[in-house]
């Protein structure tokens, strides 16, 4: 859950706060698991929520959720070889927040638009261009050939 | 899956699974967040575990087929490592902070809880996550650490406490040396490794014990010739206190009629005016360790204030005409009017002193959260108040209409003055000057809610604002 947090956060210290928030929900919500469906979901589902509920909060306090006028700087590739999860993590915790929210809703724990909108409370326009940004800021990031080096890895 | 834009594929396949062990301080936070906002549900749990070590302790020592234990289990000196001679701390307290502090201290039971938490991710965590807690499980069960297990029976709770939530998550297969009872207690609480092995350590101590009780470790820590056998019955904690208190009231008082002749209750609602009052009680009550508790007791009030009114009264006089003749020439005309009627208004000023005596018969129930030496809490209440002695004036209406003053002690007007129920809230703040002796101050607010057999006639309602000191009394066992 810890890889978890790490994704949502933005740096490691966030990151513990958010697993220590949402280990104490867990623990409090424990008594109204069921016992039926999967704990590690049930766990996750409290992760993210708690994740989601914490930079909601933000937004509302520091800046809009939606980074419109981030600067989509040049960065020097990485090499795919370079490519590991601590690698990926660290591109995903470079995003920001609004970036980094809907791609990881999306892209990893693999929720639709619709979902998401209602999760943040924002348009599914919004999702759908927050995540376009974050994609094309990410490939910025790896290098046009980067991707496809590691499809090509990941068939074989 | 074929439709995944390339970017959120190589992201999902590297991230979804991911795990990485947190630090060592991200459990020890949830660990002390958590005992912060258990105190609400420390009764619970305390019951909950002497329960749980009930049950432990009577499938252990009935069993007899089940293998004993090592020679150390019988040795009761073994408590001493967890707790120090005078601790006045429950063995349970003890337990608890002495093994989640090794637990994050130590480097094993930290790899541990990483083990745990990646075992916990499910079929989809590394396997290296299933080895790492039956890794532990050995450990523990052929060199058990100094903390966490002072004798065989204790490491080998702890390995079943510590790997439950391994096995039914992630499937690892560990044998199964853990009571039924035992095996339930750890699928409730699979996420914390720590909190799995406080409960875990706690049953084992109190399974070795033919009595569940806080001061068993002290009894352990005595010198042999002080030591009592294990058959002897050790003190227990009792569950709960019986309290006496004297208790000091002000009262801010307003009383309201209700019922019977509109013109007559807006005329009392006016004549008696709001005024403080004194009180003074005895109350006895019983505290739980659990925080709540009730009480009971009789508290004689001295009611005086003031009443003023001004009579208005019309008099009426009626005077005989004698009837009359009135002759114009020839015609003659006689009157009708037989009587002239002459109404004369008259005021009187009734101001005087109303003297009543209140005896109120309270029952409350409480609960108490401790801080300290400080105690705070809130109390909710019904009290039977019954009016004792009066004097002083009353207002009824006359034959004629008017709205009179009524001396009481002339007429005794006992229809209008019944038992009342009165309702009552407040909010409790005690301190504690000794072990025994306590001073409480209970701001309280308290409104009449019905008054018996009051049928017709108008009736009463206090409203009290009040401020309540008492000086209490606990009668705690003390071995």
């Amino acid at each position: 859950m810890y890889a978890v947090c790490l994704r949502y956060a933005r740096h490691q210290l966030e990151a513990q706060d958010l697993m220590q928030e949402g280990f104490i929900r867990v623990f409090d919500k424990l008594g109204t698991f069921r016992l039926q469906g999967s704990l590690e979901g049930w766990v996750r589902r409290i992760m993210v929520t708690t994740c989601i509920n914490t930079y909601r909060r933000k937004a509302f306090q520091n800046e809009k959720f939606g980074l419109e006028n981030v600067p989509d700087e040049p960065v020097a590739p990485l090499a795919v070889e370079n490519l590991g999860e601590a690698e990926l993590l660290k591109l995903v915790e470079g995003l920001p927040d609004g970036y980094r929210l809907v791609f990881n809703l999306f892209a990893i724990e693999g929720f639709d638009h619709a979902e998401i909108a209602s999760m943040l409370g924002c348009g599914e326009s919004t999702s759908r261009s927050q995540l376009a940004k974050a994609r094309r800021m990410l490939q910025q990031r790896l290098g046009k050939d980067v991707v496809n080096e590691h499809e090509r890895k990941t068939s074989h | 899956m074929s439709e995944r834009h390339p970017i959120d594929e190589l992201f999902h396949r590297a991230l979804h699974d991911a795990e990485v062990t947190p630090p060592p301080a991200v459990w020890e936070g949830i660990v002390r967040k958590r005992s912060k906002r258990r105190g609400g549900y420390w009764g619970w749990l305390a019951a909950g575990l002497l329960l749980l070590g009930s049950a432990a302790a009577f499938l252990i020592h009935n069993d007899k087929s089940a293998p004993m234990p090592t020679a150390e289990l019988q040795d009761p000196g073994h408590m001493k490592s967890n707790s120090t001679p005078g601790d006045e701390s429950s063995a349970i307290g003890v337990t608890d902070r002495t093994t989640s502090t090794s637990l994050l201290e130590q480097p094993v039971n930290t790899s541990t809880t990483g083990a745990t938490e990646q075992a916990k991710t499910g079929p989809e965590a590394r396997p290296i996550s299933n080895e790492s807690a039956t890794r532990r499980a050995v450990i523990n069960n052929t060199a058990p650490s100094a903390t966490s297990s002072n004798n065989g029976a204790a490491s080998a709770m702890s390995i079943a406490g510590t790997s439950a939530p391994a096995t039914t998550l992630a499937g690892s297969a560990v044998p199964n040396i853990v009571s039924p009872s035992i095996s339930a207690a750890v699928n409730v609480h699979p996420a914390g490794a720590e909190e799995v092995v406080v409960r875990d350590a706690t049953a084992i101590e109190l399974s070795l014990l033919p009595v569940i009780g806080p001061d068993m470790t002290r009894e352990a820590a005595q010198p042999d010739s002080l030591k009592p056998g294990l058959t002897q019955e050790p003190y227990v904690l009792p569950n709960a206190d019986w309290w006496l208190a004297l208790e000091v009231g002000r009262h801010n008082v307003r009383r309201t009629w209700h019922g019977g002749e509109p013109l007559l209750v807006n005329a009392l609602n006016n004549a008696e005016v709001p005024h403080y009052t004194w009180s003074l009680g005895l109350l006895a009550g019983r505290s739980w360790r659990s925080g709540f508790g009730i009480s009971a007791g009789l508290a004689y009030e001295g009611s005086e204030y003031a009443f003023d009114h001004v009579d208005d009264r019309v008099r009426i006089d009626s005077m005989l005409i004698v009837p009359y003749i009135i002759t114009l020439d020839t015609q003659v005309f006689v009157s009708n009017v037989d009587t002239v009627t002459f109404m004369t208004e008259e005021t009187r000023q009734v101001s005087g002193t109303n003297r009543f005596s209140v005896l109120h018969m309270p029952v409350e129930g409480y609960w108490h959260k401790q801080h300290g030496r400080w105690t705070f809490g809130a109390r909710v209440g019904l009290a039977a108040e019954f009016v004792t002695m009066r004097q002083g004036y009353t207002l009824d209406i006359d034959d004629e209409g008017d709205l009179m003053s009524v001396d009481l002690g002339a007429q005794a007007y006992d229809t209008r003055y019944h038992t009342t129920l009165t309702g009552l809230l407040g909010a409790d703040v005690g301190f504690a000057m000794t072990e025994h002796w306590g001073l409480w101050a209970t701001p309280t607010y308290m409104r009449g809610i019905t008054a018996w057999g009051s049928e017709d006639s108008p009736y009463v309602l206090p409203e009290r604002l009040s401020l309540r000191v008492r000086l209490s009394y606990t009668f705690t066992r003390i071995p």
